[in-house]
Formats: C-alpha cells, sequence, structure tokens
C-alpha cells in the first residue's frame, strides 16, 4: 500500500535524471529545448510564432523577419537565480544556485527588393531580411542537496547492487563472477552484498545476492549540474505585398552539460544472509558512497520554415515548422564507489566510461496568432508539438537498443503553451505579461514547468531597451537509484524518491538599436 | 570570472548605447518599431545603362579605317571592361537586390551572404557557416561574380566555412577528438540499467537476467580474489552500538537449505595495480572528468 502510495504520488510529477543516468534520459533532456529570444518575446511567455518584427524572429520564426523595416541589432544578458527545495524521507532542503550569461544577441539586416519602376510599391516581394542570432536554449544549471532517512522502512544502496548482481553473476567455482568494473561487484567485493545458495539454472548456475546493510540508512545527495545549450541561427525572411511573409533559417546547436553527484550511505551492517556462519561485519557501522559525473559536448545542426500570414491587418496568423536537430554527442561519465566498514580503510573501486552517439531530436511544429488593437497593443499565443517519443539514438560504437525502445516507450508528444500580451502605453512605454507550459516529455509521469512573466520596454530613437523578469517552477521526483518492482515486492524495501522542486527566477536585459 | 566578463560587457555596452542616446533624446524622434504597422516598400528596379553602341561615324569609308561597324554593339561587356555596369551586366542580367544603382551610392551597404560549410574530413562533420556579410564599399571587386545571389559563399565572418574549423573555436570541426575529449579513444559506454523512470511496466521484452551490456565474458574477478585471510582487514570497532534496527526478512531465505561460508571479503590488489586500477586511468585524461574528479569528497 505505501508502494501504491508512492507510485501515485509520482504520478504527478516528472522524473529527473538519477545518478546513474542513462543515454536515453540526456536525450531527452538535450532534446528539451526553448527557442532563443529577446527580453520583449520571453516577457510575452516565450510567444512569437505570429508577432514578426521583433528580433525573436530569427529563432522563433524566420518568417517574422519580413515586417522588418530597419536593421536592428540587440543583445540581451541573463542572470537566473535557481533555487531547489528537496523532499527527502521528510527532510525538506534548500539550495540556492545564480548564474550570469549572455542569452541573446542577433542582427537583422534590412535588404530592400526592387520591382520595376511604376509599379505599386506596396505590391509583390517588397523585401529579404537576413538575420543571425546566438541564443542560450536551455540552462543545465542547478545545484541540489538532498538528504533524509527511512524510518523503519526504506531501502539501501545495496539493495541495488543486490539486484543488479542478482541479474548478472554466474557461479564460477563456489563463487559468483560479476561483469568487469560493475557497479555489483565493486559493492560485493566492497562487503555492501554477500551470496546466498547457488541456484541452478539452465545456462549456467549463479548465486543468490542479498544486501547486508539494514534497510533504514542515512542517505545524502549532492548534485551539481552545470552548462547549457546554445544556438547560432542564419535566416532570412521576406515580405510579399505586406501580407504574407515566408522565412527559413539553419541552426547550429552547442551542448555543454556537465554532472557531478556525490551519494553518501550511512548504516549499520545486519547480514540475515549466512545465519550459521554469520558475517563477521555484522553490527558494524559502514559508509559507503557512490560518486558519479559525467561531462558531455555535443554540437548539432537543424533548420526551419516559417510562414505569416496577415488576413486583416489586426490579425497574424503564424506557423513554423522546425527539422530534427541532429547532435553528436562526446560522453565521458565515471563512477566510483567507496565503502568503509567498522573502522577499516575506505575501499574504492570506479570505472569511466566514455562513448560517442548520435540523436536526432523531435521535429517541432508551432502555430500561434497574434491580435493587434491597432497600435495600442496586441496579444498572441502559441501552441507548439513536440513528439519527444520520436527521438533516436544511433551510434557506431555502441548498441543503442536499449535506449531506444526506453524513449519509445516511456515518452511521449506533448504540447507547449505559450501566451502574452503587450501594452503600448505610448510611442515610448511598453507593458507586458505572459504565461507558458512547457508540457512533460514523459509518458504518465505528468508534469510541465510553468513560467509567468512579464517585463517593461522603453524606445527613444533609435534605441530602446526592454527588461524582462519570468519565474519558472517545475516538480521533479529524483532518485539516487531504482530497484525493480519485483525486488520491491520481495523485499519489502522502497524506492528512494525526492520531491524536488527547481524554481528558477531570471532577469532578461535587452539592449537594441536600429539603423 | 564567466560573469565578470559578461558584466563587463554588459555595463560597457549600457555605457556606450546611453552615452549615444543623449543626443538622440533631444532630437525627440519618433520611436520605430517593426512589431506594429510595418510597411514595407519596394525599391525601384534599376534601369540598366543601353549597351554602348560604337559605330564608324563615317558610313561612307572603307572598311579598315579603325572601326569596324557593329563591333562592340553586340558585345556589351568588352569595349567598357572596367565600367562597373557591365560587369555587373556580364554576370547578372537582373538582380532582384538592385546592385547596380545601390552599390556605390550606398544605399545598402551589406550584402548579406549566408553560407554553409561542411568541415569535417575526419569523420564528424563540423558544420560551420560562414557569415558573408561582405561590405559592399569593399566587395565590389572580389566578390561581384556572387553577389547576383543571396547566397554569398560563406567566406569571412565567423570561421572559415570551408576549412573545416569549428566556429566557436573549439578546435578542428572535422578531427574526431575536441578539447575535453583528448582522452578519448575506444568506446566504453555505461552499462544500460534501465530507463532511469521507475519501473511501470510499460516497456516489453526485458528479461529480468541478461541485461547488462556489458557482457559476460572476460570476467576478471576469479574465485581467488577473495582472500581467505580478509577478515583481518577490518578489525571490529568499538562503536557497535544497537539501533534496534532489523533488517526485515528476506523472502525466499528460508530457502536457502546450503550451508554458506562466511561473506566473501574483497581484498584490493593494493588497489595500484590489478584490473581494478587499470580501467580509470586512460579515460580521466582529458578535462571531461575534471567537474567531478576534483570535487570528490567523503560526505
Amino acid at each position: 500500500m505505501k508502494i501504491k502510495y508512492i507510485l501515485t504520488v509520482i504520478a504527478t510529477v516528472a522524473f529527473t535524471n538519477g545518478v546513474f543516468a542513462q543515454y536515453s534520459q540526456d536525450a531527452i533532456i538535450f532534446s528539451n529545448t526553448d527557442n532563443g529570444s529577446t527580453s520583449r518575446v520571453k516577457a510575452l511567455g516565450g510567444a512569437g510564432v505570429a508577432v514578426g518584427g521583433d528580433l525573436s524572429s530569427i529563432n522563433i520564426n524566420p518568417a517574422g523577419l519580413g515586417f522588418f523595416t530597419k536593421s536592428e541589432f540587440s543583445f540581451t544578458p541573463e542572470f537566473n537565480s535557481g533555487k531547489t527545495t528537496a523532499n527527502y524521507y521528510g527532510t525538506s532542503i534548500k539550495t540556492n544556485k545564480s548564474t550570469g550569461a549572455l542569452s541573446n544577441a542577433s542582427i537583422v539586416l534590412y535588404t530592400q527588393l526592387a520591382t520595376p519602376r511604376g509599379a505599386d510599391k506596396t505590391k509583390g516581394w517588397l523585401s529579404l531580411n537576413f538575420g543571425a542570432s546566438y541564443s542560450r536554449t536551455s540552462n543545465y544549471n542547478y545545484s541540489a542537496n538532498i538528504q533524509g532517512q527511512g524510518d523503519g522502512s526504506g531501502s539501501s544502496i545495496a539493495d541495488w547492487y543486490s539486484e543488479m548482481g542478482q541479474n548478472s553473476n554466474y557461479a564460477s567455482g563456489n563463487q559468483p563472477t560479476f561483469p568487469d568494473n560493475s557497479l555489483e561487484a565493486f559493492g560485493y567485493f566492497q562487503g555492501l552484498t554477500s551470496k546466498g545458495s547457488l541456484v541452478q539454472d539452465g545456462g549456467g548456475n549463479y548465486y543468490d545476492i542479498s544486501p547486508t546493510t539494514a534497510v533504514n540508512p542515512a542517505q545524502q545527495v549532492n548534485i551539481l549540474r552545470k552548462g547549457g545549450q546554445s544556438q547560432f541561427d542564419l535566416s532570412m525572411g521576406s515580405n510579399y505585398s505586406n501580407k504574407l511573409y515566408l522565412g527559413f533559417g539553419i541552426g547550429i546547436t552547442s551542448i555543454s552539460y556537465d554532472y557531478s553527484s556525490v551519494f553518501s550511505e550511512g548504516g549499520l551492517i545486519d547480514d540475515p544472509n549466512n545465519t550459521q556462519n554469520p558475517n563477521p561485519d555484522n553490527g558494524k557501522a559502514y559508509t559507503t558512497n557512490f560518486i558519479a559525473s559525467q561531462s558531455t559536448r555535443g554540437t548539432g545542426f537543424n533548420a526551419k520554415f516559417g510562414a505569416i500570414y496577415k488576413p486583416t491587418n489586426a490579425v497574424r496568423l503564424g506557423a513554423t515548422i522546425t527539422t530534427p536537430t541532429w547532435y553528436q554527442i562526446d560522453d565521458i561519465y565515471s563512477e566510483d564507489v567507496e565503502t568503509k566498514i567498522g573502522s577499516g580503510q575506505f575501499q574504492s573501486d570506479g570505472n569511466t566510461y566514455n562513448t560517442r552517439y548520435e540523436i536526432r531530436s523531435p521535429f517541432k511544429a508551432s502555430a500561434g496568432i497574434a491580435i493587434f488593437a491597432g497600435s495600442h497593443g496586441f496579444i498572441t499565443g502559441d501552441v507548439e508539438y513536440v513528439d519527444y517519443a520520436s527521438t533516436n539514438l544511433r551510434s557506431d560504437e555502441y548498441d543503442v537498443t536499449d535506449d531506444n525502445l526506453d524513449i519509445k516507450y516511456r515518452y511521449k508528444s506533448t504540447l507547449n503553451i505559450r501566451a502574452g500580451a503587450e501594452a503600448r502605453i505610448n510611442s515610448n512605454v511598453f507593458l507586458r505579461g505572459g504565461y507558458s507550459i512547457q508540457g512533460s516529455p514523459q509518458k504518465e509521469l505528468q508534469s510541465s514547468v510553468k513560467t509567468v512573466s512579464g517585463g517593461i520596454g522603453y524606445r527613444v530613437g533609435s534605441y530602446y531597451i526592454d527588461a524582462t523578469y519570468s519565474q519558472s517552477t517545475g516538480n521533479y521526483f529524483y532518485a539516487p537509484y531504482l530497484l525493480s518492482n519485483n525486488y520491491i515486492a520481495n523485499n519489502n524495501v522502497t524506492n528512494p524518491y525526492a520531491d524536488v522542486k527547481r524554481q528558477y527566477n531570471n532577469v532578461f536585459v535587452t539592449f537594441g538599436y536600429r539603423f | 570570472m564567466k560573469r565578470n566578463i559578461t558584466l563587463g560587457t554588459i555595463i560597457i555596452s549600457a555605457i556606450a548605447l546611453s552615452s549615444c542616446s543623449t543626443t538622440k533624446l533631444a532630437s525627440s524622434q519618433n520611436a520605430g518599431d517593426d512589431v506594429y504597422n510595418s510597411v514595407a516598400k519596394a525599391a525601384d528596379a534599376p534601369v540598366y545603362v543601353a549597351p554602348p553602341v560604337y559605330r564608324d561615324e563615317n558610313e561612307d569609308a572603307a572598311e579598315g579605317d579603325g572601326y569596324e561597324d557593329d563591333y562592340y554593339a553586340s558585345d556589351d561587356d568588352y569595349y567598357y571592361y572596367d565600367d562597373y555596369a557591365s560587369r555587373i551586366n556580364r554576370f547578372n542580367y537582373y538582380s532582384p537586390f538592385g546592385y547596380y544603382d545601390n552599390l556605390y551610392y550606398g544605399y545598402s551597404p551589406y550584402g548579406p551572404g549566408l553560407g554553409l560549410g561542411y568541415g569535417g574530413y575526419g569523420g564528424g562533420w563540423g558544420l560551420n557557416i560562414g557569415l558573408g556579410f561582405g561590405y559592399a564599399g569593399y566587395g565590389g571587386y572580389g566578390f561581384s561574380p556572387y553577389w547576383g545571389s543571396p547566397w554569398g559563399y560563406g567566406y569571412g565572418g565567423f570561421g572559415y566555412g570551408g576549412l573545416g574549423y569549428s566556429y566557436w573555436g573549439t578546435g578542428y570541426g572535422g578531427y574526431p577528438y575536441w578539447g575535453v575529449y583528448s582522452a578519448y579513444n575506444n568506446s566504453n559506454p555505461r552499462p544500460y540499467r534501465g530507463s532511469g523512470i521507475p519501473d511501470r511496466g510499460y516497456r516489453p521484452g526485458m528479461t529480468s537476467r541478461s541485461t547488462m551490456s556489458n557482457g559476460r565474458p572476460g570476467m576478471s574477478y576469479p574465485g581467488s580474489r577473495v582472500a581467505t585471510g580478509g577478515a583481518g582487514r577490518r578489525p571490529s570497532s568499538g562503536s557497535r552500538t544497537s539501533t534496534g534496527v532489523a533488517r526485515p526478512q528476506r523472502q525466499g531465505e528460508s530457502q536457502r537449505p546450503v550451508f554458506q561460508p562466511s561473506r566473501p571479503t574483497y581484498s584490493p590488489p593494493s588497489n595500484s595495480g590489478g584490473s581494478f586500477g587499470g580501467g580509470r586511468s586512460s579515460g580521466g585524461g582529458g578535462g571531461g572528468r575534471s567537474s567531478g574528479g576534483g570535487g570528490r569528497g567523503r560526505n
């Protein structure tokens, strides 16, 4: 019943990477990007598919470049303050991490097209404008401190080593042997698991492996994640009779992702195994650490097509299609297990894994509408469709079958919704507000990141400045390790879920110049 | 450090922009904004210079007087080779950009180009972009053959499109190994340990054993690893406290009638050699591990 309760709870949130991140999880994280934009569009909740005429068009909908009648340049620094609240076995801990970065820098060059002399100068292809921008599309920075202790129940990381060992060992002589440099081998040889009876199996015999630790140790995880994803875009947009706008762009992305986590557990050795020849460590205190670190770099490219149509002067309809991003990823991951039992020395074993693979992220389609009240303001909204289940890994270096099956069966398509409004107080001052919901890519683990934003803009002459504040909030579950349902049921343990609430407070300021 | 640079950039730029804007404030220009009421207008198409016709003025004179009748009229390029109109006409009889007029008279100082270079020659694709914002003032000469097309040749700007350098300067776009990956040699992927999402039974076809991708062969844990004298390695501590926490009885324990010796204790092979240590050093050379490797503390 307790398990059921926990499963019900996690059905309302998303799951975030555990300490043993899988490539499939990384692929989803890297596929989940935001549009680069200026402060103005950030204040509108990121809605910019139908608006046009803002430098964000380069990244969001290149057709919007067709609205430009002058050239324009802007850059946008950002400041992020991340707050993490982690709840684990009833203990709640807050962690803060602040970062600053260049959020966006954009330029559009207006190029007037020519029509024959004497023709109507507002008909036909009127301009073909080019834009280039750099933007940060993901912020991976966050830190969390999770600690707690199960009250009479819970589980130990030894359960995890034990389950993996049970599934992978085979008997050689009178000892189990494990895969090279595997965690289950580290756990076994460091005394966190022990062998039970020999099981006769058709293909080869193996040993029962069980944990030697008591079930409710004190546990703690420190997580530090750094990096981001950025995109460099080159786009062009054209204007047909001030009615129809078409655009095309290509983007080059760059991923930098560094992750480290230190899991620590302390408790007592209480090995019920070998009752006739008890474990000599029984009753001793132990400390074990699981240290994981990952460094991932990648580059990718994509292309984008967009259109905006103005049926009347007050209404703009926009649509974009973004191709999948094809990434090439280089990844180094290392893990170490350190255990100290009683007053002995720490034993330490570890291994480093590196590989390279490719990700094909899902294609994205979005549609938007903007309704203008003359020059007094507008409201706008976008819907974006992303099918995360179509994310695909490919590698010449390892077998991606398991990861691709996981993506197919555990992730889904989602809708991201963005909406905002701008009020033009006079020709100099603008007020804005917006809201967005970014859907969860995970199947049945329903969660979304909600962002509220507001901003103010000031324009004078050829200069403008826009400032935006936004706050985004998401709830996640985090597990340092995961046990299978079978194991949980057979051993009366629970999975170690931490409830993590992540909140980012962001400030963006855009400085712009028209020329 | 990074933040300081950003902050510095912001401050300097803000000062630069604000100092400029003071003069503009006085002029009280109307703020332009293409989001509202943007109305684009086309330019006039250039009227091309009629090909010069050099005729023999004296139609009656005999041939061989130095002029060949209609010779130049049939070749608009040759005679005016250095004439700009002639050069434009030679390559582009019609340009939607109207370079003919604008270029020299400064309407449109930019000849934007978009270039895509495929820089990979060593396996990886180092996709590069050359941003050909060729400045027309100079550009007129060297690049003019390409200017009729909106697609410039990605030359200049950021990075050399054709040469295979990554524009973000971290190394060779084409050569497979970038800075932090200099340690990369042979792929050694992480073992598969499930999806990382709680097992909800979505995924068919998983077996309870044999999910490890590391493979069974090549075990490096022979039975001899388990030292018989290992018990002495961990002297019993005096800190034994009774907590009353008992591990719940594990199901299936009663099914183990076979007497087992004490839990094998692993005595590490002095941790400096042996097959344990060997695997780790190879990957550690690169910067990739620095985040975790350096800050490895015991909590």
